[in-house]
């Protein structure tokens, strides 16, 4: 599980070109957008697209639970390890 | 059938009025069904054949409540109707069932409008037919030409069917009317009766019925002086409307206000017009499509207030780019023809999906640059505007290019217009993704698209309708435009560099008749570098806006955003001040 969590903080900086920041500044519960990583509506959808190419999971059309998902490093590798079973 | 008001002392002064010309045959059945009212009954005979008078009068004598009134010669079913409501008010009734004599109205309805109109005293009670799969078309097509008059005449929807002479009427403004005007003595009676009625204050109430077309019916309809009759009629009444149109449309919106929301009711009317006018195009052509355009144009001109001042501002803008405008005369340049080419923008939509226009009609410069960009077989972003008419080019790439284009709308109301375009060709719609925001989810579907090579369309100019847009500052970027800033959407320049394939540019114009077609390129990758991403989408977003009003500028009447473009409200701002 933490390695999934490791290795969805290394394509968040990939993707994003987060130069300056190593997967260890990324807590595992911290919001990504908003206040916490502070990402922006531009990195939602690259890490969206990412997030799919990569894992190959469908998200479901309902934006509340695409939300919930993508709040922090440890939803979003919650839900990647839950459809890859 | 039990009346079930409980004011039926009144209905002693209601009265019934037939009309009756050779249908002596059929009349004997209609007076049984109507015996149970025990009610007065005129019936005026418009001249009859002597042997079908004679039979009339013997008819008659069997019923002790019929009045029978011969006239000498055959002057018509108006006069006949008046003949008898003159008769009828004279004798102090104060309402009048008129009713046709061949037993083609359902007398088991009479109840219900007697109810109504027990209800509504100072209420013309109007039957509307309701009709099975027995109609001729010829039939109905006529009727709705009628309807359409109609509706321009009293500039409002209420009056849904003006033809059917089953009715109640309250006899004394009936008689102030008849004294004033000179009505229609034939066939043409019943439509302007009521246009007139309605004009002086009257409530119209509809009731459904069922209408029956006796096999053997005998209908006195004469085609040519009939027909020539009820057109002069219509033109009378079109120009009785003009100097009434202000009051006639306070009092339609009045009417309307407290049934419903203004949002419902507007979009409601407008998908009426364009549906009518979408029906008359295929059935009758686009001529005559064109034709009965314009006065449904003419209204939209005349009420729509915030979108005539809108385009006044926007013409406003590029009467001081003249010198750049090279196409289009100036004098054309008006808020009414800015109107009607967005009517016709419509026709064209239906017209391209009825592949009516093809792609040898159009002015097609960049032909070869296209099909060398179809022929590689990738995913690309067009990006268009509501600058001319994307929908065309949708149309006819799907025709004739074979190339899918998915178009991404936001609204429901887009979305409504379309299910019309299905009907014509069901390809309209099965590529429309309708979507709320641009997300995550909306992109991973587009890139699923854009990956088997379909073509994404997404408009450029319009700012999101969502209300639940987080900050102005999330969502647009001010732009250079014709001379002014104004606010452009982020949103389809974000997807288009997450999306990261190539971007063109579409334009589907018609600066002097003839439609023309431009496709250029945009970029190849969008790159939207987390340094500078705020300033390259500036430079980004200005670069469309520039291309956008160079475009506006070779066909200024082509710019379907009928808003102040130049000025941001969030969404909810918006339907608060409403």
């Amino acid at each position: 599980m933490t390695q999934l969590q490791e290795e969805i903080k290394q394509l968040i900086i990939d993707v994003l070109n987060l130069e300056e920041i190593t997967p260890d500044d990324i807590d595992t519960d911290m919001a990504l957008f908003g206040d916490g990583l502070g990402l922006d509506s531009i990195d939602a959808l690259e890490l969206g697209l990412a997030i799919k190419n990569r894992y190959g999971i469908v998200l479901s059309a309902e934006n509340e639970e695409t939300k919930h998902i993508f709040y922090s490093v440890k939803t979003l590798a919650d839900f990647v390890a839950s459809q890859q079973h | 059938m039990p009346i079930d008001s409980e004011n039926t002392d009144h209905l002693t002064q209601y009265c019934f009025v037939i009309p009756c010309f050779n249908h002596s045959y059929k009349i004997f059945n209609v007076l049984q069904q109507l015996a149970h009212y025990q009610l007065h009954c005129f019936i005026i005979d418009d001249g009859s054949d002597i042997d079908k008078a004679e039979m009339l009068k013997n008819i008659s004598q069997q019923f002790t409540w019929v009045t029978l009134h011969r006239l000498p010669t055959n002057q018509g079913k108006g006069v006949a109707v008046m003949t008898g409501m003159k008769l009828a008010y004279s004798q102090g009734y104060s309402h009048a069932i008129q009713i046709d004599a061949d037993g083609q109205h359902n007398s088991h309805d009479i109840a219900k409008l007697i109810d109504q109109s027990l209800c509504h005293p100072k209420a013309l009670i109007s039957g509307k037919p309701v009709y099975d799969d027995s109609v001729p078309k010829h039939r109905l097509i006529a009727r709705y030409i009628t309807h359409f008059w109609v509706w321009i005449e009293t500039l409002s929807f209420t009056i849904q069917d003006s033809m059917c002479g089953f009715r109640i009427y309250p006899l004394e403004q009936t008689m102030q009317i008849m004294n004033k005007n000179n009505i229609g003595n034939r066939m043409n009676f019943d439509t302007e009766i009521m246009v007139r009625l309605y004009w002086d204050g009257a409530e119209v109430i509809f009731i459904p019925t069922k209408v029956i077309y006796p096999a053997d019916g005998l209908s006195h309809f004469r085609a040519v002086k009939d027909n020539l009759l009820i057109s002069w009629m219509h033109t009378k009444l079109f120009f009785g409307m003009l100097p009434r149109a202000y009051a006639l449309i306070k009092r339609d919106n009045s009417q309307q206000m407290p049934q419903q929301h203004w949002s419902q009711v507007n979009e409601r009317k407008g998908l009426w017009g364009i549906k009518f006018i979408l029906t008359a195009y295929r059935i009758l052509g686009r001529k005559i499509a064109q034709l009965i355009m314009l006065p449904v144009i003419l209204y939209f001109w005349l009420t729509g207030t915030t979108q005539r001042k809108a385009s006044k501002a926007y013409l406003q803008l590029i009467k001081q780019q003249y010198p750049s405008v090279p196409l289009v005369n100036k004098n054309k340049l008006t808020t009414f023809q800015h109107f009607y080419r967005f009517g016709e923008s419509l026709l064209d939509k239906l017209a391209s999906w009825q592949g009516d226009i093809t792609i040898n009609d159009l002015y097609y410069p960049h032909k070869a640059l296209c099909l060398e960009v179809i022929e590689k077989r990738q995913g690309i972003i067009l990006l268009g505007s509501h600058l001319g008419d994307l929908e065309m080019c949708r149309a006819i790439a799907n025709l004739s290019h074979h190339v899918t284009i998915n178009a991404l709308v936001f609204t429901r109301h887009a979305t409504r217009f379309n299910q019309i375009l299905a009907t014509v060709n069901p390809k309209a719609t099965i590529n429309l993704i309708q979507v709320d925001t641009l997300n995550a989810n909306s992109a991973i579907l587009l890139k699923e698209k854009l990956d088997r090579g379909e073509w994404v369309a997404i408009m450029g100019d319009r700012t999101s309708t969502n209300p639940h847009q987080r900050t102005d500052d999330d969502a647009i970027i001010w732009a250079n435009f014709l001379g002014q800033p104004a606010p452009f959407p982020k949103g389809p320049f974000i997807l288009s560099s997450a999306l990261g394939v190539p971007v063109y540019l579409v334009w589907g114009l018609k600066p002097n008749g003839r439609y023309q077609f431009y496709f250029e390129h945009f970029s190849e990758q969008l790159r939207l570098p987390r340094k500078e991403r705020q300033q390259i989408l500036q430079a980004t977003v200005q670069r469309y806006a520039t291309r956008l009003e160079y475009y506006c500028l070779m066909s200024p009447l082509d710019w379907f955003n009928f808003y102040d473009f130049w000025h941001y409200t969030k969404p909810t701002q918006l339907t608060k001040k409403r």
